[in-house]
């Protein structure tokens, strides 16, 4: 730390050496004239004993600024010189690992947005995803965690457990606000989904738990803030007007707040219903009240004081108790005694879900970890091409290092200048890759369905992302320049002063490494496509539901 | 300088200038002169190895230094020692007694 200081005041310190040996010379000197010395014979004795003020200076400066540190300054400045020399070099090896780190810096993004983001929510750590493990005897109409509205409102009872539970079901509404209707995302949500997460209205009130109460005695939905400024021209009279949610008349209650996109990365809704006008949202669907048709997942938000093992064994009592009631209810219908034993026996899951629930993000975690790998490689190949070129401008560089072994340079310090140079390669590339990833994510979203996943998804570079490609251009810079350091370390002084040929990697490597990174470079672009197909399909699928016929 | 002189032994110097400063502060040219003195000129001081070894000390926080007024009347370059080289002289004198106990009792025991 001293020593971090100490470079901010280098000019003191240094004249106040001088000062110092100065008055060291004059003393002496004057001492000896004292003992009858000539003084030019006194003069040279001094210095003389002395060992040569530069050396002393150069010494003191060691220990002032750690040695590594200063030649590293000295390093860099070098470095940045003579790529500004040779445009050509320079420009080849920074497109590379551009290349390379955006490609990195997109995935990742992406990845950031879909497996890792938390919800924009208040305490999103303590909402857990409640899931019935085992046989549930019911009626599916959906894909995954699926419950009965009847378990959701009992375990809204559960208030020493949780300081609020909700469920939600994604569907898809044909929605008329004046013009044609459109097909449009909805969530169908429990009274309880806006003050369990915490949102605040923009406009207007958000959906109670008045609105949950009978079926079919509420018909009022709240819209999504994008919805409001992009499909309704922000009009500032939207609370209270009608809208047409399958032809069925409902009123505007209000509209959420801006950064709020539901809970799940993969289905945008636009507007939420209460979950009490299902038969209406869903054509066909009468089943909100059965316990035996599982068709929402139901979240919940631990009370602070609850941990998660808590509030599972919590609901071991209550849970078994309804089961076996649920098997004497007439909906349960006959079942052998092999299933009836095998629903008895279930339990209730409960999983950290900080991120929400999301199909996508179940489905895609896998592929865009596959892909995140891949890209991963292409960054390698790219550090290994790099490498390449710098051993053959460490070839071209003979004579300098040479030259520079012969002035006293130790093999380490060469070593570390061409570590500097792939750093400084490394940031700038890092940099550029910067400026690429939110074209490459932008371009990966515009594949996708617009009003769907293209809404929650964005191109944008925030502080992570940014940390985040700095951390890999370090460790790119450090991969890619490690080989070149390292065999400068080992050059011998006679070797490397002697003319030669050949060069230490051979140019059939680098046109195989070459080669390598072109096919990856193809077998990730189609990988990409695929990819981007998945996610399409995956969102085209439509709603969640799927209604009785 | 005469060949007779011993070349000062590899990380006493360190010792000997904190020992000096323990008397009194002193300048750079000081120390030099008084190393002469005491050692009898029997050991040789590298004069351009002082001025790092006093800036590696002031580093470590085992000196401390200030401009004064020395004895011609010019600024100087005083060095004292800190508490903490008091402390680093004790351990230094320590270990050097034990090293040069142990040395002895080697040679004695190879002479019975």
């Amino acid at each position: 730390m001293k020593r971090m200081l100490n470079w901010f005041r280098l000019r003191t310190l240094e004249s106040d050496l001088d000062r110092e040996l100065k008055y060291h010379v004059d003393r002496r000197v004057s001492d000896l004239i004292h003992s009858d010395l000539p003084e030019p014979e006194a003069r040279r004795r001094a210095a003389l004993e002395l060992g040569g003020a530069t050396q002393v200076r150069e010494e003191v400066r060691d220990i002032w600024l750690t040695r590594w540190l200063r030649d590293f300054v000295y390093d860099v400045r070098f470095s940045a010189r003579s790529f500004v020399r040779n445009r050509s070099f320079t420009a080849t090896s920074v497109l590379s690992l551009a290349l390379g780190i955006g490609a990195t810096t997109a995935i990742y993004s992406l990845v950031d947005q879909v497996v890792l983001h938390a919800l924009p929510v208040d305490h999103p750590e303590r909402l857990v995803l409640i899931d019935w493990n085992g046989e549930q005897m019911a009626e599916t109409l959906g894909t995954e965690n699926l419950m009965s509205y009847p378990i959701c409102r009992e375990l809204q009872q559960q208030k020493e457990l949780f300081d609020g539970v909700f469920c939600r079901a994604a569907t898809t509404i044909n929605l008329s606000t004046g013009v044609d209707p459109k097909p449009t995302a909805a969530e169908l949500v429990s009274g309880t989904y806006f003050s369990t997460l915490g949102v605040s209205p923009a406009l207007g009130r958000l959906l109670t738990m008045d609105d949950d109460q009978v079926p079919g005695s509420s018909p009022v939905v709240v819209v999504s803030y994008d919805f409001w400024k992009n499909q309704l021209g922000s009009a500032p009279d939207i609370v209270g007007r009608k809208v047409l949610v399958n032809q069925y008349p409902m009123t505007v209650a209000g509209v959420a707040a801006p950064a709020f996109h539901g809970i799940d990365v993969g289905e945008i809704p636009s507007l939420w219903i209460p979950a009490v006008m299902s038969a209406q949202a869903i054509p066909g669907f009468d089943s909100m009240l059965d316990h035996r048709t599982r068709w929402v997942q139901i979240l919940g938000r631990l009370r602070p004081d609850v941990s998660l093992a808590q509030a599972r064994a919590g609901l071991e009592p209550w849970f078994k108790a309804l089961l076996e009631e649920d098997t004497h209810r007439a909906e349960f219908g006959k079942v052998n005694a092999e299933r009836r034993r095998r629903f008895l026996v279930s339990t209730l899951e409960l999983t950290p879900a900080p991120q929400g629930h999301s199909v996508l993000r179940r489905r895609l975690a896998r592929p865009l970890g596959v892909l995140f790998v891949a890209t991963a490689v292409l960054l390698a190949l790219a550090c290994l091409n790099v490498a390449g070129l710098f051993l053959a401008r460490g070839s071209a560089r003979q004579r300098e290092i040479g030259t520079r072994l012969a002035l006293g340079a130790s093999g380490g310090r060469i070593g570390r200048q061409l570590l500097a140079d792939s750093v400084l390669l490394a940031l700038a590339g890092g940099l550029l890759g910067v400026v690429i990833a939110p074209l490459a994510v932008r371009a990966l979203i515009a594949f996708l369905p617009h009003d769907t996943a293209a809404s929650g998804l964005h191109g944008n570079v925030d502080t992570r992302l940014l940390l985040f490609t700095f951390l890999v251009s370090m460790t790119t810079g450090f991969l890619a320049g490690s080989a070149p350091a390292l065999a400068a370390g080992r050059e011998s002084l006679i070797s490397s002063l002697r003319e030669r040929a050949g060069t230490a990697f051979g140019l059939p490597l680098r046109r195989a490494i070459v080669t390598a990174q072109i096919a990856f470079t193809l077998i990730l672009v189609v990988a990409a496509g695929l990819f981007v197909r998945t996610l399409s399909g995956l969102l085209a699928k439509g709603p969640g539901l799927t209604p009785r016929a | 300088m005469s060949s007779s002189r011993f070349p000062i032994p590899q990380g006493t110097l360190d010792m000997l200038i904190l020992h000096i400063l323990s008397l009194e502060a002193a300048h750079g040219y000081g120390i030099a002169q008084r190393l002469e003195q005491i050692s009898k000129s029997v050991v040789q001081v590298n004069q351009g190895s002082l001025y790092p070894a006093l800036h590696r000390l002031e580093q470590k926080g085992w000196l401390k230094a200030e401009w004064k007024q020395s004895e011609t009347g010019r600024e100087a370059k005083f060095y004292a020692l800190t508490r903490a080289g008091q402390k680093q002289l004790r351990v230094e004198k320590d270990s050097w007694a034990r090293l040069t106990g142990a040395v002895q009792l080697i040679f004695d025991e190879g002479s019975v």
